[in-house]
């Protein structure tokens, strides 16, 4: 059923996608002599205006973060579904949370891993994470910051941070998708979550000694495949596991590209820039629907693939890396 | 009821179908402009056309409230109330296909203002899809006038 109230947001956002930057761009950035040659590429284009207190390619990150925070904002202004769009920015929250519990933890500073993305304020939360004192934070930050706590002290181990949290966003996102009953943000959560149990299921395959008591921590629900489907598959060969999944067309796709080189690196690289395809692709395909939210995710999720690229050009070639391993790397952009 | 009460409950009924279509149509097509211009002010004369196509089911529906009032009260002649309930059904094929056509003409005239913020050039075809939408509801006023026309010969004798 088409939703009217798109209409004002849709035809503004396909407005502002003629700015984004196309592969033509991401070319010239390629063939970049130096890493600073990049700077002047991105004034003249939409970044100009979050690039202005940049002065060179190591501050280029708060520049990236700070279009990106104009891309939320905009989108949190004209978005019908206020809410729903917001949960793209409460992702931050969780990452945010889960990257101060561990430097409490550790006693390693944390504000390279920080990304001012989120909803709630990093200073309230820094220091409602350094106090342990929850009671005034959001009870989506506060009962995920309490369980992780929790798994923390029975398994004193610093992953087990990571995963209650990831868990705990990928069940507080679902619910609210669902609770808005849209299938679009469902079906994106879902995929979602497909991939991050697929990849936890090679890795601890791969890595851990006990599998399948890894697994059960790091199982996150809400996907189309439960616990159930994966425990049995645990003592078959990855390659034979990986076939059993090619069912869905997310799965087929995301899994030749993401572990077609598996065995070469035995790295998730692959998977990741796989599965960022292909949900740009699946939004490409919905863009044309006018009257609802898609073409508002789709924007963003193309800003969000706009950072990740130019992040990769440039460290990449601080790194000297060559230009077709670089472009490997590069997601790719649909214009 | 008096023929003359049917007469003109059909032609409000008419317009009334006709115009809220109109208003559904230029409203969204409206927003889908404002949001295109928000960002691009120099398309406001394309966003001006695209928003006000959806609005000619209005005048359409108001030409045959005007026609209704010209049978009814323009001779000497009141109708029957069959000849009312008539002219109710004259009005049918522009007001539920005003109707209609003005809420997809207006979608079709949102999809133009993308179309056309993503591609200037690009007006003419985007007017070209919403003009075949409005062939429809040109249909719908012909034939409520081919009615109401042969019911003013009844009523007029």
């Amino acid at each position: 059923m088409d939703d009217l109230r798109y209409s004002y947001a849709v035809a503004r956002i396909n407005a502002l996608s003629t700015k984004l930057l196309d592969r033509a761009f991401a070319s010239r950035m390629l063939d970049a002599a130096e890493p600073s040659d990049i700077l002047p590429m991105l004034r003249e284009t939409a970044y100009a205006e979050s690039l202005t207190a940049v002065d060179n390619v190591s501050q280029l990150e708060g520049g990236l973060i700070r279009e990106l925070q104009k891309t939320h904002d905009l989108l949190g202004a004209i978005c019908p579904d206020k809410e729903l769009i917001g949960l793209f920015r409460k992702r931050y929250d969780f990452h945010n949370l889960k990257a101060m519990l561990k430097s409490k933890i550790t006693g390693v500073p944390h504000a390279d891993a920080i990304v001012d993305l989120g909803t709630y304020s990093i200073g309230e939360l820094s220091s409602a994470v350094r106090g342990e004192a929850y009671r005034f934070v959001p009870r989506y930050i506060s009962e995920t910051a309490l369980e992780a706590l929790a798994e923390y002290r029975k398994a004193q181990a610093l992953y087990v941070i990571s995963y209650t949290c990831d868990r705990s966003m990928w069940r507080y996102l679902m619910q609210n998708a669902l609770k808005h009953r849209n299938k679009i943000v469902i079906t994106l959560f879902r995929d979602y979550i497909n991939m991050a149990n697929i990849k936890a299921f090679v890795r601890v395959k791969e890595f851990s000694k006990t599998p399948a008591e890894a697994f059960r921590h790091y199982f996150i629900p809400g996907g189309d495949y439960e616990l159930d489907f994966f425990l049995p598959l645990m003592d078959e060969d990855t390659s034979l596991f990986l076939s059993r999944l090619r069912d869905g067309e997310c799965e087929r796709h995301i899994i030749a590209h993401g572990f077609g080189s598996w065995e070469e690196d035995e790295s998730f690289w692959r998977l990741e820039v796989a599965r960022d395809n292909f949900v740009l692709y699946s939004f490409h395909q919905m863009r044309g629907q006018l009257f609802s939210i898609a073409p508002l995710i789709y924007y963003l999720l193309r800003k969000e693939a706009e950072a990740k690229l130019i992040r990769t050009v440039v460290r990449c070639k601080l790194s000297g890396m060559r230009r077709a391993e670089t472009e490997e790397r590069l997601r790719y952009l649909y214009v | 009821m008096e023929g003359l009460t049917i007469a003109l409950i059909g032609a409000a009924f008419g317009f009334l179908l006709a115009a809220l279509g109109s208003a559904i149509g230029t409203g969204i097509a409206g927003q889908a402009g404002s949001g295109v211009v928000s960002e691009d002010p120099q398309r406001f004369v394309s966003m001006l056309i695209l928003q006000a196509l959806p609005g000619t089911q209005g005048f359409y529906g108001f030409v045959a409230l005007m026609f209704v009032i010209n049978i009814v009260l323009g001779g000497g002649k009141m109708p029957t109330p069959q000849q009312g309930w008539q002219i109710v059904f004259a009005c049918a094929p522009i007001g539920i296909v005003g109707f209609l056509s003005a809420i997809f003409q207006g979608k079709v005239c949102v999809a133009g203002c993308s179309q056309v913020a993503k591609q200037p050039g690009t007006l003419g075809s985007a007017l070209i899809f919403a003009i075949v939408v409005e062939t429809y509801a040109v249909l719908g006023l012909v034939s409520t006038l081919i009615l109401l026309l042969r019911v003013q010969q009844a009523v007029q004798g």
